[in-house]
């Protein structure tokens, strides 16, 4: 294989990329090995090749990245790893180093572009062909193994549970307005959404992968049974027994989850729950659809006649009392005259033909007794005179489906919501993720400056450009707004004020606001926490109520606002307000406190101590707001996502506890390096390149360092750069004649600059999150994460970066 | 290639249909509720034929085959109805609105492409 000048300035920057890729590979295989279950360790392993095929197809290794690409095909479907796939991957590890290593034997030599360098041998060796044909074969096997030749299925599946959940949302919703204001509009939409439930689940059972699901089938009885019963409550005009239908939603929900997680669930208990139920309608089998009967149709064209026509004589009884009705009856007949001259019997269209002159002439009776004897006649008609015909037409229906099928739909829809299954999104945004990684490989391409075509240097530009915005426009599609969680709590607040009789009256605001839904999933715990505790230890039971002056109805605030980069989400009540006196008692008694500093500590921050791990106020422990481990916990999720939580109480007047929440969780892919013992992130958009070097090739010069890189002179800095009041020797550093770690950094103003590591530790995402402690006025941090092993290591921001 | 309109306000219904309809080689056009449906119905003259749910929110199928009976242009456009057997659908509502038929719900591929092609005369 030779390569052509342009590429041999690639190759030598990916030569020295590659070995960190190879390395890190060659690390995970150790550690999957040790846990073949870990599926984390698979993705990583996946998106180790992935980087590897982008570098292999940017100077055309295609045996390579054939080969990586089905391994990889492979790997995603994998749950664990079994010792032949550790083989294989081991097998494949070593042909990328060979390859590498071959073409770094030539990469010095400067004719390299005249030498036609030996990869063909590789690609022809035992080990290649042996991957090849064993993930071959696995593939093949699994798609022998493919239940379904139904493809859409699955994807009618996952529409199917969007909507189940929508619906029962709708309805929970519903149901509560409903119980406030009783409205027959309500009613309607009480009865659609058990309707659109039921008619789901049945269209899902027709398929026999499901039809004896045992979870689809008691959806469909539930929903059945309560449209029925909502029916008849608006027709006999009779009040919905509500607390019967909050159970039915609520088994309903727990049927969704026993469906999609595949959990089994109380049958007898909703058996039970159901006999209490009376309507007197008759269940109707679901009739089972054949898969293949999508692409091959089995009802015949005479059975279809049949039915049209005994529809038919259904209009015509309603045309009798509705003769407005003729002009349209006289278009539906033309359906069943195409029917019969595909039959080709003269006859029967002569028949068809009296009975319309009947109808012209508005002699519905006659018209009504001609086509029950068409009727009879067809129904009688052996089936075999007229099967001769239906084999014919299927064979014209054959023949038609081999053209070629426009699948333009219209998908233009007027709502402004569009509902999009989770993992889509989540598909989605890692694509485009995928996508910076290219993007970022073509500004280094821009800034190489091998591209000498003026037109295509614009192209890729805009390209860079356009992925930029795709992806700020990714991470947009993740905000919702919060009103759908405050909307939740409606029924957390009727259910707890109920048990614990109290009256409560929620308010919700700034349900606009949006925010990453991977925080709104966080936070609804947490936020459930705080609503339960503000109804069991805040509100007062309606008398007490009276008596101190207040109205018997107590009111719960969730309102949330923009506040600068966050989110902030408040929880309000005018309850009884938390007494800092026996915060203070208590804070003394668990010994979260000494004696002298309670004296000193002001009533508003005594309060805060609530957070603590094991503090609890409440005497009686209870089902409904636990024993007080709670709030530490609630106070910890919060900082975990990079918030903050405050607290202000007045005794008497109530309690707001406020959330402080950041408005995504942004995710950055970097290089996690060691300075001193210090770990730091290296956003990979600042890395240049990665180096090693002997010490001795670094020079000094009055205190500034630099050294040569490719006949170039590059500035080396040191972790003083970073580190304020950090001092260490730096000429310790370049003494031993050691390889030291050079990390080379685009900066803005200079240019490339390197700078010294002790230790490259691997490549991978990290979330970054506000750490107060950290991000203390210092342009040089983004902010933090917290790595695996718990340590908060900073992320380092090296744009503004100045040496 | 004839263009049919779907009026469902399920979005699986709908893509079932779709499904079953684009095998057969016809163009579908989708609406969400009796509403979605009508413009679409004047934005798309030239559609041949019309299936549509009974059920759903902002205008219910009843009153949408209504409102495209009213309009002289949209007088011979075939309308299917799909229900589902038990709901207490009364058929003489159907045909009174100005529906030609009705299918079964759910309903089988093959029912609803031979009852299309009749209606078609495909």
């Amino acid at each position: 294989m030779k390569f052509a000048d342009d590429d041999i300035i690639l190759i030598k920057n990916i030569l020295k990329e590659i070995i960190m890729y190879i390395q890190n590979l060659e690390n995970t295989i150790n550690q999957i090995k040790k846990n073949p279950k870990n599926n984390h360790l698979i993705v990583k392993i996946i998106e180790t090749l992935r980087s590897i095929i982008d570098l292999s197809h940017f100077i055309n290794l295609d045996f390579l990245v054939e080969i990586i690409r089905k391994q990889n095909k492979h790997l995603k479907n994998l749950q664990t790893i079994d010792n032949k796939d550790i083989h294989i991957l081991e097998q494949l590890l070593q042909i990328i180093k060979n390859t590498f290593d071959t073409i770094s034997n030539y990469a010095n030599k400067s004719d390299m572009s005249e030498i036609d360098i030996p990869l063909e041998d590789i690609k022809d060796s035992k080990e290649y062909k042996e991957i090849i044909n064993y993930l071959e074969s696995r593939a093949a096997s699994k798609e022998k193994n493919k239940t379904s030749s139904f493809s859409s299925l699955n994807e009618l599946l996952e529409e199917y549970a969007v909507e189940l959940e929508d619906n029962i949302t709708k309805l929970e919703n519903a149901l509560l307005d409903y119980e406030q204001n009783h409205n027959s509009e309500l009613l309607k939409d009480i009865m659609r959404y058990f309707h659109s439930i039921k008619g789901g689940s049945r269209l899902i059972l027709s398929f026999p992968e499901n039809s004896d699901n045992i979870s689809l089938l008691y959806i469909e009885k539930i929903s059945h049974k309560f449209e029925d019963l909502v029916q008849k409550s608006i027709k006999e005009n009779i009040d919905l027994p509500v607390n019967l239908l909050f159970q039915a939603v609520d088994y309903l929900k727990t049927l969704k989850n026993s469906f999609l997680q595949n959990i089994p669930f109380d049958k007898d208990k909703i058996d039970k729950f159901l006999q209490n139920i009376n309507t007197s309608k008759i269940q109707h089998p679901v009739e089972k659809i054949e898969i293949n009967e999508i692409s091959r149709p089995t009802e015949t064209i005479s059975e279809t006649l049949i039915n049209l026509i005994s529809q038919f004589l259904e209009f015509l009884n309603v045309l009798k009392e509705n003769p407005e009705l003729k002009e349209n009856a006289l278009y539906s007949i033309l359906p069943i005259k195409n029917g019969l001259e595909l039959l080709k019997n003269k006859d029967l269209i002569e028949i068809l033909n009296s009975a319309e002159s009947s109808i012209k002439q508005n002699d519905f009776d006659q018209a009504y007794q001609t086509i029950s004897k068409l009727y009879n006649i067809l129904k009688q008609t052996d089936k075999t005179s007229i099967e001769k015909t239906d084999i014919e037409l299927k064979e014209a229906e054959k023949n038609k489906k081999e053209r070629v099928l426009e699948t333009k739909v219209d998908t233009k829809t007027k709502s402004p919501i569009l509902k999009v299954n989770r993992k889509k999104i989540d598909k989605l945004i890692n694509l485009i993720e995928e996508l910076t990684t290219v993007k970022n490989f073509l500004s280094y391409i821009l800034k190489m400056n091998v591209i000498q075509d003026e037109k295509t240097k614009n192209n890729v530009t805009r390209l860079n450009k356009i992925i930029s915005e795709l992806y700020n426009v990714a991470i947009s599609i993740r905000m919702v707004p919060v009103g759908d969680l405050f909307s939740m709590f409606r029924r957390t607040i009727r259910d707890l004020s109920i048990k614990l009789s109290k009256k409560v009256n929620l308010i919700i605001k700034g349900s606009e606001v949006e925010i990453d839904k991977n925080i709104i999933e966080i936070i609804e715990d947490p936020l459930t926490h705080l609503v339960r505790n503000a109804i069991d230890h805040g509100i007062e039971p309606p008398q007490e109520r009276l008596k101190l002056g207040k109205n018997e109805e107590g009111e719960i605030v969730l309102n949330a606002y923009y506040s600068g980069n966050f989110v902030n989400i408040e929880v309000i009540d005018d309850g009884k307000g938390i007494n800092p006196e026996m915060v203070r008692a208590k804070a003394l008694e668990k010994n979260l406190i000494s004696p002298e500093e309670v004296m000193n500590i002001s009533d508003e921050q005594i309060i805060n101590y609530i957070f603590e791990p094991g503090f609890s106020t409440s005497n009686n422990i209870n089902e409904i707001s636990g024993r007080g481990f709670g709030l530490d916990i609630v106070k910890n999720t919060i900082e975990k996502i990079g918030g903050k939580i405050y607290i202000e109480s007045k005794v008497g007047k109530g309690t707001k506890i406020t959330l402080q929440l950041p408005l995504t969780l942004f995710i950055v892919r970097g290089l996690l390096v060691e300075i001193e013992n210090f770990k730091f992130i290296i956003p990979m958009e600042f890395v240049h390149e990665i180096f090693k070097l002997n010490s001795s090739k670094i020079y000094s010069h009055k205190e500034i360092y630099f050294t040569k890189i490719r006949n170039k002179i590059v500035p080396v800095i040191f972790g003083d750069t970073i580190i304020e009041n950090f001092e260490f020797n730096k000429k310790e550093y370049l003494v031993n004649n050691d390889l030291i770690n050079l990390v080379l950094i685009d900066n803005v103003e200079y240019g490339t600059v390197a700078l010294v590591v002790n230790k490259i530790i691997e490549e991978n995402e990290y979330l970054i999150k506000n750490i107060p402690e950290i991000s203390t006025n210092n342009n040089l941090l983004f902010g933090a994460t917290i790595i695996e092993d718990g340590t908060v290591v900073p992320i380092l921001n090296l744009i503004e970066l100045v040496i | 290639m004839k263009k049919i309109l779907i009026v469902d306000d399920s979005k699986m219904a709908r893509n079932y249909h779709a499904y079953v309809l684009k095998n057969a080689g016809y163009r579908v056009i989708e609406a969400i509720d009796g509403a979605d449906a009508l413009e679409k119905l004047f934005s798309n003259p030239d559609i041949s034929c019309i299936i549509t749910d009974l059920n759903m929110p902002n205008m219910d199928g009843l009153t949408f085959i209504k409102k495209v009976r009213e309009k002289e242009e949209f007088k011979k456009i075939p309308i299917i109805i799909v229900t589902t057997l038990d709901e207490n659908y009364d058929k003489s509502e159907g045909f009174k609105a100005g529906a030609n038929y009705y299918l079964i719900k759910p309903t089988k591929p093959s029912a609803l492409i031979s009852t299309i092609k009749l209606l078609l005369k495909d």
